[in-house]
């Protein structure tokens, strides 16, 4: 599914309220077509945790700089 | 998403039917008439059934007959299976083809039983690559709610028999959740927040069997990031609350400039009509005061004249010494019996008791006027001391009645006075005014003293949460793997924040935005344009209709001004939260009377030039008012009729 069909008001709210952490931005922005592809799936949470640990290692090293 | 055709295959009225809604580029308005009972309303309820398996504007007639069709019932063998089919083929905002389909099988039992086998719902759709999928049961479900979610079809599908009770029937609640589908912001509240909060949560237990220091320190930390949170809102609300009431306090001061304080008047008018009774209480007693005495000292004061001459004369007769000491008739009585003079001893002779006798008969005749008069004296003497307090008190009471006849006049002129003062102004309204502004200066006052409170509570707790804080990353330095783990709660947990602000300004900005633009459809389509001054949306939805003279008139307006308001909103609902569906209106103007007829079909006109606009009319309903405009304007124009046997509906293209 493309990125259409997420009401492009959540996603221009989402990099507003990221505050220019595009890490963050990117994370959210993922797990939102996440739940629109597969709403209702039951691996959400591994879905979920991989997406956390993708992220984080990006996160940590721009928490660094 | 469009509706381009809806197929019906022996359902209820429909033999088997296709309604294909035409668009062209400035219009995608199609219509379709038809008598009561041909079928308009089921084909409402075809929809529903087809998308959500249900009929919810089914009539009692209807409920009454299978579903399956009349005349298939009869045509149909014993032990023989049938279906019934309701598709809706539509196009999703890319254009690209979506098919919604429920099927339900009977098998006729004997003559009187028809027995239902089962349903099967199925949603087909084409993908990113183009091959057509097909889905069943929940997956199809899911591609239902993107379409057009059950709990707010109402806005979408609606009965113009019930549009009339919109605002009463469509609760703040159901509005509030019919925003947060329609923008999909329960998208990020049930499932992004909800889930992120779920991995955080496991998170959390993961680090704290690790260390039970930190799981101490984070517990502390959260509890006082609770209570912290919790006093900001109430400060956020309590400024808020000041705000509103500051507001609200300049709106009545602007309308009260040059306004009548109409309560303080009357008050005044009140106390004064207290005033006038007690007094003309006190002036009808002094009036009978007077009257008592006029006739306690009537008799005397008529005998007056008499009363002062016979006075008169007593005193000259007293000046004239004409009435004399009183003469002992019982001394000169005992004179004469003892017949010795009680002044020389001697024996009275015959002269000097002639004498005597002669004195005796005198003093009868004299002593008897003289007495009289002397009798009369004091009687006569009082009756002039009465008549004299006869006028004092007359003339205290007259004094009194006086001064009370003169307060009343005063009292009535300061009446009228009230009354011109007051004359022309709607008094409970702006009674109503005046109390809602001492309410709003009592919400703004009480306000301000906690908002002082909370101030300073608030600064203690973050004082609080500071050394929480600072608890928690010692702890947390202490252990590598540990550090990792609240590195992940603390990404998770910014995540969540960004959702949740992201949530809360959407939802507000939307509430926004619905009444920006539910004032700008309404006040573009109202036919009465200097009725109506504002549109205010709550934050919970609640809908208010500002008169001219500022009061909430959505109670009172006419049916049609009511319709047009829902339309309105209906319209700003689906254009500000960014969600676009058909509308779909049974009998748009039953309860709109002829003369608003035609101003709403020029609304029907323009909100087809937004979206796609189905109408069903009755005949009676499609007058000349409506199809002046309609008919030229329509991109489809369909007609209901009933066959011979009445059991089949018959769709005819105009």
């Amino acid at each position: 599914m493309s990125i259409g069909k997420i009401n492009k008001r959540i996603l221009d709210g989402i990099r507003e309220n990221s505050e220019d952490d595009k890490v963050l931005e990117n994370f959210l922005i993922e797990i939102i077509l996440e739940e629109a592809n597969h709403p209702g799936a039951w691996w959400w949470k591994e879905t979920y945790k991989k997406k956390v640990d993708k992220y984080l290692k990006e996160w940590e090293g721009f928490d660094e700089n | 998403m469009r509706i381009e055709r809806v197929v019906l295959r022996n359902y209820r009225q429909f033999q088997k039917i296709m309604v294909s809604f035409h668009k062209r580029p400035d219009t995608d308005l199609n219509y379709i008439i038809g008598t009561n009972g041909t079928g308009k309303t089921n084909l409402l309820n075809a929809l529903n059934w087809c998308l959500y398996g249900d009929e919810p504007h089914l009539s009692k007639d209807s409920q009454r007959l299978p579903l399956l069709n009349l005349r298939v019932v009869e045509r149909t063998d014993i032990g023989q299976e049938r279906e019934v089919a309701v598709e809706v083929w539509a196009k999703t905002f890319q254009g690209k083809p979506i098919t919604f389909c429920r099927k339900s099988k009977f098998r006729k039992q004997d003559e009187r039983e028809i027995t239902h086998l089962g349903n099967v719902f199925e949603v087909m759709y084409e993908d990113d690559r183009g091959n057509t999928i097909i889905v069943t049961d929940d997956a199809a479900g899911m591609w239902v709610e993107r379409f057009v979610p059950k709990s707010i079809r109402e806005f979408f599908f609606f009965d113009g028999e019930r549009l009339d009770n919109y605002f009463k029937e469509a609760t703040r609640q159901n509005i509030r959740h019919a925003v947060f589908q329609i923008s999909q912001l329960d998208l990020l509240e049930n499932r992004v927040e909800r889930k992120l909060q779920d991995i955080i949560d496991e998170i959390t237990r993961e680090a704290g069997r690790m260390s039970p220091k930190i799981k101490e320190a984070r517990a502390k930390l959260k509890q006082d990031q609770g209570s912290f949170k919790e006093l900001e809102t109430r400060v956020g609300e309590c400024l808020k609350q000041i705000e509103i009431a500051k507001n609200m306090i300049n709106d009545y001061n602007d309308k009260l400039i040059d306004v009548p304080d109409v309560e303080d008047l009357e008050n005044k008018k009140s106390s004064l009509e207290f005033e006038f009774n007690n007094t003309r209480e006190l002036l009808l007693k002094k009036e009978n005061e007077k009257n008592k005495i006029l006739l306690e000292y009537g008799t005397i004061l008529m005998l007056w004249d008499a009363i002062k001459k016979a006075n008169e004369i007593i005193i000259e007769k007293r000046q004239n010494q004409e009435i004399p000491p009183p003469i002992n008739k019982s001394y000169i009585d005992e004179l004469l019996q003892n017949d010795i003079c009680s002044v020389c001893g001697r024996q009275l002779d015959d002269d000097s008791r002639k004498q005597v006798q002669k004195l005796l008969s005198e003093v009868e005749h004299s002593s008897e006027s003289n007495n009289r008069f002397v009798q009369m004296e004091y009687p006569l003497s009082e009756y002039i001391k009465m008549v004299t307090e006869y006028e004092d008190k007359v003339s205290m009471i007259t004094r009194d009645i006086s001064i009370h006849n003169k307060r009343l006049t005063s009292i009535e002129n300061d009446k009228n006075q009230i009354d011109k003062q007051m004359a022309g102004y709607d008094k409970e309204l702006i009674r109503n005014w005046y109390q809602e502004r001492a309410k709003y200066e009592n919400l703004r006052d009480e306000n301000q003293q906690l908002f002082g409170r909370l101030e300073l509570m608030l600064k203690n707790a973050r004082d609080e949460l500071e050394k929480s804080q600072k608890d928690l990353d010692n702890e947390i330095k202490k252990d590598k793997k540990v550090k990792h783990l609240y590195k992940k709660i603390s990404f998770c947990e910014r995540a969540l924040k960004v959702a949740g602000t992201t949530r809360d300004k959407m939802m507000q900005e939307t509430r926004d935005r619905i009444e920006a633009e539910t004032k700008k459809y309404f006040f573009k389509l109202v036919w009465k344009k200097e009725t109506f001054s504002n549109i205010i949306i709550s934050d919970d939805y609640g809908i208010s209709l500002i008169h001219t003279m500022g009061y909430d008139c959505l109670g009172s307006v006419s049916a049609g001004e009511r319709e047009l308001l829902a339309l309105s909103f209906t319209l700003a609902l689906h254009h500000a939260s960014g969600f676009d569906a058909p509308i779909f209106i049974d009998t748009p103007v039953a309860r709109i009377s002829d003369v608003n007829r035609e101003n709403f079909a020029k609304v029907l006109c323009e909100v087809s030039t937004l979206k796609q606009t189905v109408l069903f009319f009755t005949p009676d309903e499609y007058s000349f008012a409506i199809s002046r405009y309609l008919d030229g304007r329509a991109s489809g124009r369909y007609q209901l009729k009933l066959s011979e046997d009445e059991r089949v509906a018959i769709l005819e293209e105009l």
